[in-house]
């Protein structure tokens, strides 16, 4: 498998040195917040982070790698987490001697660094948004949360992200230019008029924030020109100083090279990651707007196509750096330590045209030898792509850790016109975090990544007396009772008033952690080059995007319809099982023979979602029109305050949360067994598509794809065997292209690795240190998943193509 | 409507005709070849199959059966295939569905529902649906009346055929590809291993060629039966006699021994290793050398 080649010797030490890192915590930018907090506690919120982050900035550790060409670091080493007190302390504390004995993402700490935990840990109790967002849930959402029914805890113990800033003005007009207009904008202010006051903070924040950025900058420009002094190989010692002079001139001012606009984009890339923890934080179109840089440098013959790749590679390798530590819980909904960055190529231009340039391809292929979890790359699709384009991304799918994933245009698109985005931003719409899409530097936070709802779980509870069969408690006003029920019309009613009910809490759930987020921990330099943040004067959370819609997750679609679909035709239908000898069965976690037999109907005697049958696929569609149609009645925090849209939207880019969502579920009626795994994102449940791919994509396409902009996933696990010959390959790209042309399909992503490979790599972790699987919308190293994660991703359904 | 018995569709069929395809297997075949990988589709009618994997070992089959025709032992159950009627009494007795019927019945309006399904893959790939085996001449009627209502639909229709049919000739006009097969040039080593001699198989490609039928002839290339290079030139001189100038070599596999196992089979080729593709490299080298075109696997 060496069609895309290896990397260079420079690049192939570099990343070997990354791969051998064992991930521990950096606790500087912990200690530096908080000397900067507990010194600035008069300040507005606003004004008290940015002068944390320029403490932190000009205070923490700096270096650049050997033979590195790029410069800038998030902690003190390279894939070490920093800790980010101010969102959330108290799992830090709790679980800082449990991270070295995880099952999964492990992290080390020293015991000397433990200690400086718990001594900063008193100065944030109560203080952090954690504590603030709790305080505002009211009881019963807060009971929600507590039990986990609906799941926002990474909203509250995390910053926001899942969004693209705008690298392409960054890149041309260089962060003075943001600067000057929020210092031009600051003289406008009239403090006498309480309206504009705010304004006047927002902008000396800004200021701040950006002037810090800078003087971050300005160290790299300066311990480069050290190193170089001191370096005795010619070669390296012209490097260093080029990095010098480059640090010098980005991200400050314009970027005049190819060299220079990644190194401006890292800059800001990784600054962003170390004002706040939020996770998903994309690249947005990296083909398009390096483009510019590179094709002049080509043409000038100041840049040759191994040297661009040189270093973009280095790009992803600094990609690959950032890391983020998670609280247990959270864990298990984002498996492998995952950053989620994205980068998306391909597409159209805002002609219509096909926008895939040289440079698509060759980040196909500094991707392809990298072999990373990060950065995660999607492709836009569209029905102009070439083949060319999309063989070289099979090449890329053949190699198995599950890169790229395919968007498609001619739905996404459209779907962003009818949510009011301009044809212009639509059509330069980009992939983030995972699956989901947004417009680079336009649109708010969280386009999804909003509350997590457990759509079988409360389906459960809607059957039992509103009870919540998990923790026994009654959290649903209702008398329904499953075994009392006479026809399936009672058990379509309990659904719609369950998910209803629970809908309107998730968005209160959403409002907490949102206002919360607004006034306690605003991102100055994120919201500055958002746009029209720095015209409105207003951050992100206020209101400051052009656009701002946000999508929560439903997880256990396909277990829903399943169990819908089996209640209807072997109960009420067929009357093959009474109503309490399927509940029975259900709480005993179908024990016994009779519980086997039972389980056994709800198995092979009902039709499953994902094979084409349009009965299951028809009830799954409707019983989630359900939530579609009453989650678009909410409105988010900045309604009203200037973005477009200001909507909620629905969506399944539920990374790993099938998981843990299943832990806490007992046995449904779609014959799953208590604490197993949910279906994951929309695709079918594991092992329950028998029909082969076109009949999954058939069962999709019956879902209201438009409705969905929060992402539709789908994973497809494809054996290695079905793509040795170039006619398969071909084939496979016409069902592709079917699926996104005809069923109008929203995303598929690919796992080529075979079961043998899977199991081999569970026994023998040591001799598949690289193995890369997609775990959902992201890839993970095999290794460091959980072994419920790891049997699970095995579980999943092999399409071997015949 | 007439109906037949279907013991398999398989959608996203990569490797039987162009295009992505749906592969509709009919049951019954009158030729016994030694190395068949579908050996539970030779039966022509309805039987039980069993999935051990699934089995409580409760034994309600035992009882469920009419015949006494089932056992069960230690948890794993037996079919004793003289007494079974396939009244498929133990499928529905069995709680775990450990049993199921080797064989569905379709009309052929209800095959041809299925089949349009992916019909948006056909028309994307330049695909089609396939018939296969079993041999599905066996069924005739039925096929011929499914195949009038495919053709009505406008699909590409490929046809895969061991050619022993004295109805040949009614199926023929519907079919855009056939895929023939030629197991032996001579007709005794032919009855040998197959149970039927090669003439009726000989004329019927004869027949197709004539009426201008697009045909690839496939080889399963067995071990010690038709791998000999002595047999090359009268494959060849076979073929171009007959006007066929595509070919396709089959190595020989062992993807259906498993099912010889669990169905309690005797196998000729039990334990012989899979033919490698990259050994039929020779014989495809000397069959292009004679004119016809070869691809190695389907």
């Amino acid at each position: 498998m060496d069609y895309f080649g290896r990397p260079n010797g420079r690049i192939t030490a570099m990343r070997e040195e990354m791969m051998s890192i064992q991930p521990e915590v950096c606790v500087e930018r912990a200690m530096l917040i908080t000397k900067a907090y507990k010194e600035n506690r008069d300040k507005r919120p606003m004004l008290r982070r940015a002068i944390a982050l320029d403490a932190i900035l000009r205070n923490m550790s700096i270096y650049i790698e050997d033979g590195g060409l790029i410069a800038g670091n998030q902690a003190s080493k390279n894939r070490a987490a920093p800790i980010f007190p101010e969102y959330a302390i108290d799992w830090v504390v709790n679980e800082l001697d449990a991270w070295e004995k995880r099952d999964g993402d492990r992290f080390t700490i020293t015991e000397e660094n433990k200690q400086k935990i718990r001594e900063i840990a008193p100065f944030w109790e109560g203080a952090t948004l954690k504590d603030k967002g709790l305080a505002l849930m009211p009881e019963m959402a807060r009971k929600y949360y507590d039990i986990g029914i609906i799941k926002v805890e990474g909203n509250i113990t995390a910053g926001d992200a899942h969004l693209a800033v705008n690298y392409e003005k960054l890149l041309k007009k260089g962060l003075l230019y943001f600067r000057d207009k929020a210092e031009e904008l600051k003289k406008q202010v009239d403090m006498s008029y309480f309206a504009q006051m705010k304004k006047q903070y927002y902008y000396e924040a800004t200021i701040i924030a950006i002037d810090a950025c800078l003087a971050y900058a300005g160290r790299f420009a300066e311990l480069a020109a050290d190193m170089a002094a001191k370096e005795t190989d010619d070669e390296r010692r012209r490097e260093l100083l080029e990095i010098a002079d480059i640090c010098v001139n980005v991200p400050a001012k314009p970027a005049r090279s190819f060299h220079e606009a990644l190194q401006s984009a890292w800059f800001i890339h990784c600054v962003l990651q170390i004002e706040s923890n939020g996770h998903s934080l994309s690249y947005g179109r990296i083909d398009q707007f390096l483009y510019p840089y590179y094709k002049a440098d080509i043409e000038s013959g100041k840049l040759t196509e191994d040297g661009a790749l040189e270093l973009l590679q280095n790009f992803w390798l600094k990609t690959f750096s950032i890391n983020k530590i998670r609280s247990d819980s959270h864990t298990k909904f984002s498996a492998g330590s995952p950053l989620y960055q994205n980068a998306c190529i391909g597409g159209q231009l805002v002609d219509g045209s096909d926008a895939v340039n040289e440079l698509s391809f060759l980040v196909l292929k500094s991707v392809a030898q990298l072999k990373l979890t990060q950065p995660n790359l999607s492709v836009r699709y569209h029905r102009g792509i070439s083949n060319e384009f999309m063989k070289e991304c099979i090449q890329l799918i053949k190699l198995g850790f599950g890169m790229p994933s395919f968007n498609n245009d001619e739905t996404i698109i459209d779907s962003f016109m009818k949510w009011g985005v301009s044809k212009e931003d639509a059509m330069n719409y980009s992939s983030i975090g995972c699956i989901e899409v947004s417009i680079p530097g336009k649109y708010g936070y969280r386009t999804s990544g909003m509350n997590f709802l457990n759509f079988p779980r409360i389906l459960m509870t809607a059957l039992n007396k509103g009870v919540d069969v998990t923790s026994g408690e009654k959290v649903y006003d209702t008398d329904a009772y499953f075994p009392d029920m006479k026809s399936f019309e009672e058990v379509w009613q309990a659904w719609e008033s369950v998910c209803r009910h629970f809908t309107r809490y998730s968005v209160i759930l959403d409002n907490c952690a949102d206002l919360a987020l607004e006034e306690e921990v605003p991102d100055l330099l994120c919201s500055a080059l958002v746009d029209d943040c720095i015209t409105r004067g207003k951050t992100l959370k206020e209101g400051g995007a052009i656009y701002d819609n946000i999508g929560p997750l439903q997880v256990g679609i396909a277990n829903l319809g399943d169990s819908l679909m089996a209640i209807k035709k072997l109960v009420f239908d067929e009357k093959k099982l009474l109503p309490a000898e399927l509940w029975s069965a259900l709480m005993n976690d179908f024990a016994g023979p009779e519980g086997a037999r039972v389980q056994a109907m709800l198995l092979y005697d009902a039709p499953k979602y994902g094979n084409d049958i349009d009965e299951v696929d028809s009830i799954t569609a409707k019983a989630y029109q359900v939530y579609i149609d009453e989650i678009a009645n909410y409105r988010n925090t900045r309604y009203g305050r200037g973005p477009i849209g200001g909507k909620y939207y629905a969506g399944t880019s539920s990374i790993s949360a099938n998981v843990p969502q299943g832990k806490t579920l007992c046995a449904t009626p779609d014959g799953r067994r208590a604490w197993e795994p949910l279906a994951e994102g929309c695709s079918p449940t594991h092992s329950a598509d028998v029909n082969g791919p076109t009949a999954v994509f058939n069962s999709l396409g019956k879902l209201p794809t438009h409705d969905l902009l929060g992402g539709v996933l789908l994973n497809q696990k494809l054996n290695p065997q079905a793509l040795i010959e170039e006619r398969d390959v071909d084939k496979l790209i016409l069902m592709l292209r079917t699926y996104f042309d005809v069923l109008k399909g929203f995303h598929v992503q690919y796992n080529v690795v075979s079961r043998e490979t899977l199991l081999d790599a569970q026994a023998h972790p040591e001799k598949h240190r690289d193995l890369i699987v997609r775990v959902a919308g992201y890839s993970a190293f095999f290794n460091v998943l959980s072994t419920e994660t790891q049997d699970d991703i095995i579980q999943r359904t092999e399409h071997v193509l015949a | 409507m007439k109906s037949g018995i279907v013991f398999n569709i398989q959608r996203f069929s990569l490797h039987d005709g162009p295009g992505i395809r749906t592969t509709v297997f009919l049951k019954g075949c009158e030729l016994k070849c030694a190395w068949c990988a579908n050996p539970e589709s030779q039966y022509p009618g309805v039987g039980v199959q069993y999935d051990k994997t699934k089995c409580i070992g409760c034994g309600a089959c035992v009882k469920a059966c009419p015949n006494g025709g089932v056992a069960c032992e230690n948890g794993v159950v037996t079919i004793d295939r003289r007494r079974c009627t396939a009244c498929l009494s133990c499928q529905d007795g069995c709680p775990a569905h450990a049993l199921s019927s080797e064989g569905t019945k379709y009309t052929s309006g209800e095959l041809l529902n299925v089949v349009l399904r992916d019909r948006h893959y056909f028309d994307a790939s330049g695909g089609g649906i396939t018939l296969s085996g079993g041999e599905p001449l066996m069924q005739h009627g039925f096929v011929v009346e499914f195949l009038k209502a495919a053709k009505g639909e406008g699909l590409h229709i490929t046809l895969e055929t061991a050619g022993h049919s004295e109805r040949f000739a009614e199926a023929l006009p519907y079919i855009d590809l056939l895929y023939f097969d030629i197991k032996h040039p001579h007709s005794a080593a032919h009855a040998a291993k197959t149970g039927v001699s090669n003439e009726l198989i000989i004329e019927n490609l004869k027949m197709a060629v004539r009426e201008g039928t697009n045909i690839v002839a496939r080889i399963p290339v067995i071990p010690g039966f038709n791998d000999g290079e002595d047999l090359w030139p009268e494959y060849t001189a076979l073929l171009k006699n007959s006007g066929v100038l595509n070919a396709h070599l089959l190595p020989f596999h062992q993807l259906g021994q498993q099912k010889y196992r669990s169905h309690g089979l005797a196998y000729a080729y039990d334990g012989v290793p899979s033919m490698p593709k990259e050994k039929l490299g020779k014989m495809r080298d000397y069959f292009a050398n004679e004119g016809i075109t070869v691809q190695i696997g389907g």
